[in-house]
């Protein structure tokens, strides 16, 4: 749960590992337009299909633009050839009529959807849907959701995951460099010296005994910047510096599990995403399993910031509860089919204190570079480490990277 | 007349019983009930059935009858028993937690220095300030000599300090000054006034680091 969840297609590095090292990879829906987009104070509580709202916008824009094209707004802009192709892309692209107007009938709802879909037999005709009026749909403020949440490349299709879940990456790495692991081991202490690297530690699950010892020649250290600045190492000033000036970001989230998939029994939702104003932030419906009778899981509460904060005040049981009474009001059947939950709150998971390192361009300005240099026989590496945070393609590249120089500078050496 | 709904009377002209003698009957012998549909139609379409979109197309025609999908009686989630925010006796502690979300709103609102150190600080240093310890630790607030200086406990909040973040972006003057004052005051058995106007005194141009993941 306290980890991370789905896979762009450009991260590559993670991909490479997931191929050598035999992790099965499924696609992740991020972008489902029968998922929802909510508003609190809008449409008096009732969430809107995202396939809705993305082409009732597409026609709105393409209406008003072509207004403007036909009044003359434009004529200094584009000249009357361009206005002629501009205005049949608009009428094509936002689905208008023939005197430009986006309206309801049977042309758009094959792109928004129908409200009665064409059967077979002696079924009912198909009905044309009802565009959501611009002016409530402006209000609302779902057009952000598209550019915030859906069309940024990080999330755009195809996106994955891996098959049994995200642990998966782990468990192959764990298998794959078994020999080189030391599990519960607390760092108390690294200290560099002329030849070499000593880092102390205890066993986590019996702090109070026996330190021990380990030595090597170099050391690359992936300890989080929040647990590392309280740890005793003897790094130059600037380094410290760098350690101390990139605070952790908040994160919450809430699993739900449901005694049958209502999401997908009743409305239709397979995978994607629902967003909400409301705490919980989102909602995210099970890319896998789909269409199989039974329990299904939710993600039922994802978010930073302020609500954040207060998740992470809560204990778990209460973290299930919010997630359920808010979320109640997106789906009604939570109550009725609520069946089990787990929650986590990065800045509540002890070797992590936080869920990941905060850059702004000021401090990238100042630090980064510092604190990606090689320290004598020292070098960090991590998301913290990278230009992707948050993500683990930040963390495995950075460690890529951190051992290339690494390298080259033993090399150097002899 | 008047009672049937418009859909039905388009059903009704589409299968062609008499269609035009049927209509014009309607009309001659009715003529102010059809104004009145007329009417209606310019009404029904003019307000938005807000729960259509989630009803679209979701009807399942292999489920239900031609009559029942015309004019469905239902719809296909049950939010009839659902109470409104504001009156849902199982919400109102979170509405009190999260202050705000029945209006769509997100951040810190109250200007009581135990709320506030409730819903930010105690995620972390935890109620009533007493610390924590893990691979790294949470200091503890509580009785804690450093919490003296109340431009300290400003400093810290409004900058982070190591792996703390800011919180500048997010109070402002008052609600630093009254959670300060929390800290200062009641984990700690300090007595300086703390204002809005030592806060102010302290804020400085400085970007706060954005959030990538957002």
């Amino acid at each position: 749960m306290g980890g991370p969840w789905r896979l762009p297609v450009h991260h590559y590095a993670v991909f490479h590992y997931c191929k050598k090292f035999g992790v099965a990879l499924q696609p992740f829906i991020q972008t489902n337009d029968r998922a929802y987009l909510h508003r609190t104070t809008h449409f008096n509580g009732a969430p809107q299909r995202l396939g809705e709202v993305q082409s009732d916008i597409r026609g709105y824009v393409s209406e008003l633009l072509s207004k403007a094209v036909n009044t003359g707004s434009l004529d200094k802009t584009v000249n009357k050839e361009d206005k002629e192709k501009l205005l049949e892309g608009l009428k094509g692209w936002g689905v208008l009529d023939n005197n430009y107007r986006y309206v309801k009938s049977h042309e758009t709802s094959k792109h928004r959807g129908y409200s009665v879909y064409p059967g077979g037999g002696l079924m009912p005709d198909a009905k044309p849907s009802t565009p959501i009026p611009m002016d409530k749909l402006l209000n609302s403020g779902m057009w952000s959701d598209i550019y915030s949440n859906y069309t940024t490349y990080d999330h755009q299709p195809a996106m994955f995951q891996p098959v049994g879940g995200m642990g998966k990456i782990g468990d192959a790495f764990t298998r794959e460099c078994r020999d080189m692991i030391t599990f519960n081991a607390k760092v108390t202490k690294i200290y560099q010296d002329e030849s070499g690297v000593t880092v102390d530690y205890v066993d986590s699950n019996n702090p109070d005994g026996q330190n021990k010892t380990v030595r090597a020649d170099w050391c690359i250290c992936n300890i989080p910047l929040s647990v590392l600045t309280q740890i005793d190492i003897n790094v130059s000033a600037p380094m410290k510096q760098a350690m101390a000036a990139v605070p952790y970001d908040t994160s919450y989230k809430v699993g739900l599990e449901f005694k049958r998939r209502f999401w997908e029994e009743d409305e239709w939702i397979y995978g994607g995403i629902t967003y909400t104003d409301m705490p919980i932030s989102q909602i995210s419906y099970p890319s896998h399993g789909m269409f199989t009778t039974g329990s299904g899981v939710l993600l039922g509460a994802y978010g930073f910031g302020e609500a954040s904060y207060r998740f992470n005040t809560l204990n778990p049981k209460e973290r299930i509860d919010v997630a359920l009474q808010y979320g109640k009001h997106i789906h009604p059947q939570y109550t009725k089919e609520f069946r089990s939950g787990t929650s986590v709150a990065w800045h509540r998971i002890p070797w992590s204190l936080g869920c990941y390192g905060i850059w702004s361009e000021s401090s990238r300005d100042q630090y980064y570079d510092t604190l990606c240099a090689i320290d004598h026989r020292i070098v960090l590496a991590g998301e913290h480490c990278s230009h992707i945070p948050a993500w683990q393609e930040g963390a495995i590249l950075s460690g890529m990277d951190a051992a290339q120089r690494l390298h080259q500078k033993a090399k150097k050496l002899g | 007349m008047g009672m049937i709904k418009p859909n039905l009377l388009a059903v009704v002209m589409i299968l062609g019983i008499g269609s035009t003698v049927a209509l014009s009957g309607c009309s001659q012998s009715t003529n102010a009930n059809a104004v009145t549909l007329a009417r209606q139609q310019q009404t029904t379409q003019m307000v938005f059935d807000n729960q259509a979109s989630r009803n679209n197309g979701a009807w399942g025609a292999v489920y239900m009858t031609k009559e029942a999908l015309r004019s469905p009686k239902a719809n296909i989630v049950d939010f009839s028993s659902l109470p409104k925010m504001v009156e849902d006796a199982s919400l109102q502690k979170w509405l009190a937690k999260f202050e705000g979300s029945a209006d769509g709103k997100k951040g810190f609102i109250t200007t009581n220095g135990k709320k506030l150190y409730n819903d930010s600080c105690a995620g972390c240093h935890m109620q009533d300030g007493k610390g924590a310890k893990g691979a790294g630790y949470y200091p503890p607030l509580a009785d804690n000599s450093k919490m003296q200086s109340k431009y300290y406990i400003i400093s810290v909040v409004m900058n982070g300090l190591r792996g703390m973040p800011s919180f500048q972006s997010m109070m402002n003057d008052e609600q630093i000054a009254a959670v300060t004052q929390y800290v200062h005051s009641d984990l700690n058995k300090f007595t300086d006034t703390v204002t809005a106007a030592n806060v102010a005194q302290l804020r400085h141009d400085f970007p706060p680091g954005s959030d990538p993941s957002e």
